[in-house]
C-alpha cells in the first residue's frame, strides 16, 4: 500500500531539431531527454501521469506521453482518416504552454515515461516545423530560460490514501455535433462510481481534446454529476457558466487537461460527465477527438480523451 | 478467590485530551496491513502517520467567481482565494500543488507560479499560456480567448513549520489579468464564466 510521488523539473532550453515536413509522410516523434522513472508497487496501485510542457512550434505540435518507449499510452488510429494519434495537444505558432493528465493502471515493472511530439495541422506555409522548449521562438532573454516544463507520476493504492480503484472513461472515437446556442451534449466521457465513504475526495482527473468550427466561438465544457452542472462559474447575466474553454477554434486541436476535486457527499452510487457547448448565438459544429479538418493524411492528428474518478480518504 | 484486576481498554487521544493506557482494540479480519494510531484505532498504513507514502491529506480551495487584476509587467500579484496555510504531518512531506485556472489577460504573456511564503519554490515558473502570441500575431484571433490548464509543482520543505501557498500571476507586458472570465466579458452568450481550483495534496 504504498504511495508514490516521482518526478522531474526542467527549465534547459532544447530544441529538438528542425524538420523538414514537405518531404515527411510520417512524422517521427521527437523525444525529449528526461524521462521519469516509477517503480510500480506489487498491490493495486494505479498510476496518474501528469505533465507541464512549455515549448513552442513554428507549426502545429501534438505532444504525447510514452512509457517505455513504446508507442504513445492510449493511442489509437483514427477511423475516417489516415490520421495517426495524438493525445494531448495541438499547439501553435510560437506561443508557450502545455500539459497533459492520464489515468492508467500501474505496471507490475518498472516503468519509464518520455515526452514524445507530433506534427499536427501544419500550415502549408511552412516547409519546416522547428520545436523547442523552454523558450518561445524568437526570444532569447534570460527570462526565457526561466521556464519550467515537469512531467509526474503519481501512483496511488488502494489502502494508501485511494478507496477504491478508479472509474476510468476513454474516448478514442472522433465525433462531430451540431449544437444549437445555449445547449449541451455528452461528450461521452462518463464515469460512474459508488464512494466508499460520504467524507472522501472524488478527484476528477483527465484531458479532454476537441475543436471548434468558427474562430471566436470555442467550445466550453462543464461537469454534470447526477444531471447538475458542478465546478462551473457562477452565473452572470446571459453568459455561459462553465468549467472549461478551449483556446482556439477553427481547426485547431485543442487538449484541455483537468484536474478537479469535488465531495462526495454521500455514499450513494453518483455519475459525472463531461459535457460539451460552444459560445456562439448560432449553432454551431463541434469536434472531439479531431479537428474541425480531419483530412487523410498524416498532418492531421486524430486525439484521444479521457474522463478518471479517484476516490480519495477526506482527510482535508 | 479475590478479585481479578483486569486490564482496562486503551482509550485513544484527542487534539486536546490524552489517552489512557489498556489493552489495545481487537484487530479484525482485513486489518492485517493497518496500525494501531493514537485515536486507538486501526488506521490506514500511513494515515496516522505512517512513512511508506501514504496521502497525509488533501486541501482544495474554490473560485467560481470573477477577478481583475491588474499586474505590472513582471511584478507578481496574488490571485484571490487561491491560497492555503498548511502545516506539514512530517518533515519529510511532499506537496504537489495544483492550480487549473481559467485566465486571459489583455496584453504581454501570462505567467503563472507557486509561491510559498511570497517566495517562489522553483528557480522557474510554468505559463498556463500567452494571450497574444510572442510574435505579435493575431493567431487568438477571438476575442473572447481564455487559456484554461493546469499547473503543478512539487514541494519539499524539509520541516514540519507551517507555511502559506499561493497561486500568483504576472504578465511580461502591463496588464490587465482576468480570472474566470473572458477579457471582454459582455454580458451575452458569445462569453463565459468559469472556474479555478487549487489542490494540494500531502504525501509522506
Amino acid at each position: 500500500m504504498k504511495n508514490t510521488l516521482n518526478y522531474v523539473k526542467y527549465s534547459d532550453i532544447e530544441n529538438w531539431g528542425s524538420l523538414d515536413i514537405g518531404s515527411q509522410t510520417q512524422v517521427a516523434p521527437y523525444f525529449i531527454d528526461q524521462k521519469l522513472l516509477t517503480n510500480s508497487p506489487t498491490d493495486t496501485s494505479y498510476d496518474i501521469i501528469m505533465a507541464v510542457v512549455n515549448g513552442a512550434c513554428n507549426n502545429g505540435m501534438a505532444l504525447n506521453i510514452h512509457e517505455n518507449s513504446s508507442d504513445p499510452l492510449y493511442a489509437h488510429d483514427a477511423t475516417d482518416a489516415g490520421a495517426s494519434l495524438s493525445m494531448m495537444f495541438g499547439n501553435n505558432i510560437a506561443n508557450i504552454s502545455n500539459a497533459g493528465i492520464f489515468a492508467k493502471s500501474a505496471s507490475t515493472d518498472i516503468s519509464s515515461y518520455y515526452m514524445g511530439g507530433g506534427l499536427q495541422n501544419i500550415s502549408v506555409s511552412n516547409t519546416t516545423a522547428t520545436w523547442r522548449t523552454n523558450t518561445n521562438m524568437t526570444s532569447t532573454s534570460d527570462s526565457a530560460s526561466a521556464v519550467q516544463s515537469m512531467l509526474l507520476v503519481l501512483s496511488l493504492s488502494v489502502g494508501g490514501g485511494l478507496l477504491q480503484a478508479p472509474v476510468i472513461s476513454t474516448l478514442d472515437t472522433a465525433t462531430a455535433t451540431d449544437t444549437s446556442a445555449g445547449s449541451w451534449f455528452d461528450t461521452g466521457l462518463t464515469a460512474t462510481i459508488t464512494p466508499t465513504d460520504s467524507t472522501s475526495t472524488l478527484l476528477i482527473i483527465g484531458t479532454i481534446t476537441c475543436c471548434g468550427f468558427s474562430t471566436g466561438y470555442e467550445p466550453i465544457f462543464r461537469f454534470d454529476r447526477d444531471g447538475s452542472p458542478i465546478l462551473t462559474g457562477d452565473t452572470a447575466g446571459s453568459r455561459n457558466t462553465s468549467t472549461l474553454i478551449s483556446r482556439q477554434a477553427n481547426n485547431a486541436l485543442n487538449g484541455i487537461p483537468f484536474f478537479y476535486t469535488v465531495s462526495s457527499g454521500s455514499t450513494a452510487e453518483t455519475t459525472i460527465k463531461l459535457q460539451a457547448s460552444h459560445q456562439n448565438s448560432s449553432t454551431e459544429e463541434l469536434f472531439i477527438n479531431q479537428s474541425r479538418q480531419l483530412l487523410d493524411n498524416d498532418r492531421f492528428k486524430a486525439g484521444i480523451s479521457q474522463l478518471a474518478v479517484y476516490e480519495l480518504k477526506g482527510v482535508a | 478467590m479475590g478479585t481479578i484486576n483486569r486490564l482496562p481498554a486503551m482509550t485513544g487521544a484527542t487534539d486536546s485530551t490524552a489517552g489512557t493506557a489498556g489493552l489495545v482494540p481487537q484487530p479484525q479480519a482485513g486489518d492485517e496491513a493497518k496500525f494501531l494510531n493514537g485515536a486507538g484505532t486501526w488506521a490506514e498504513a500511513g494515515g496516522g502517520g505512517g512513512t511508506d507514502g501514504s496521502l497525509q491529506a488533501f486541501y482544495t480551495e474554490n473560485k467560481s467567481d470573477k477577478s481583475t487584476i491588474s499586474v505590472t509587467k513582471d511584478v507578481y500579484s496574488d490571485i484571490p482565494d487561491m491560497d492555503k496555510t498548511i502545516t506539514p504531518t512530517s518533515t519529510g512531506s511532499k506537496f504537489l500543488f495544483v492550480f487549473s485556472g481559467s485566465i486571459s489577460n489583455t496584453l504581454g504573456q501570462l505567467v503563472i507560479d507557486f509561491f510559498v511564503d511570497d517566495c517562489p519554490i522553483s528557480q522557474s515558473f510554468q505559463f498556463i499560456s500567452s494571450l497574444p502570441d510572442i510574435l505579435g500575431n493575431s493567431v487568438w484571433a477571438g476575442t473572447q480567448n481564455v487559456h484554461c490548464g493546469y499547473i503543478m509543482d512539487v514541494y519539499e520543505p524539509n520541516s514540519d513549520k507551517e507555511f502559506t501557498v499561493k497561486v500568483k500571476v504576472t504578465s511580461t507586458e502591463n496588464s490587465d489579468v482576468f480570472v474566470n472570465s473572458t477579457y471582454a466579458d459582455t454580458n451575452n452568450i458569445n462569453n463565459t464564466r468559469m472556474f479555478s481550483q487549487l489542490n494540494i495534496l500531502e504525501i509522506l
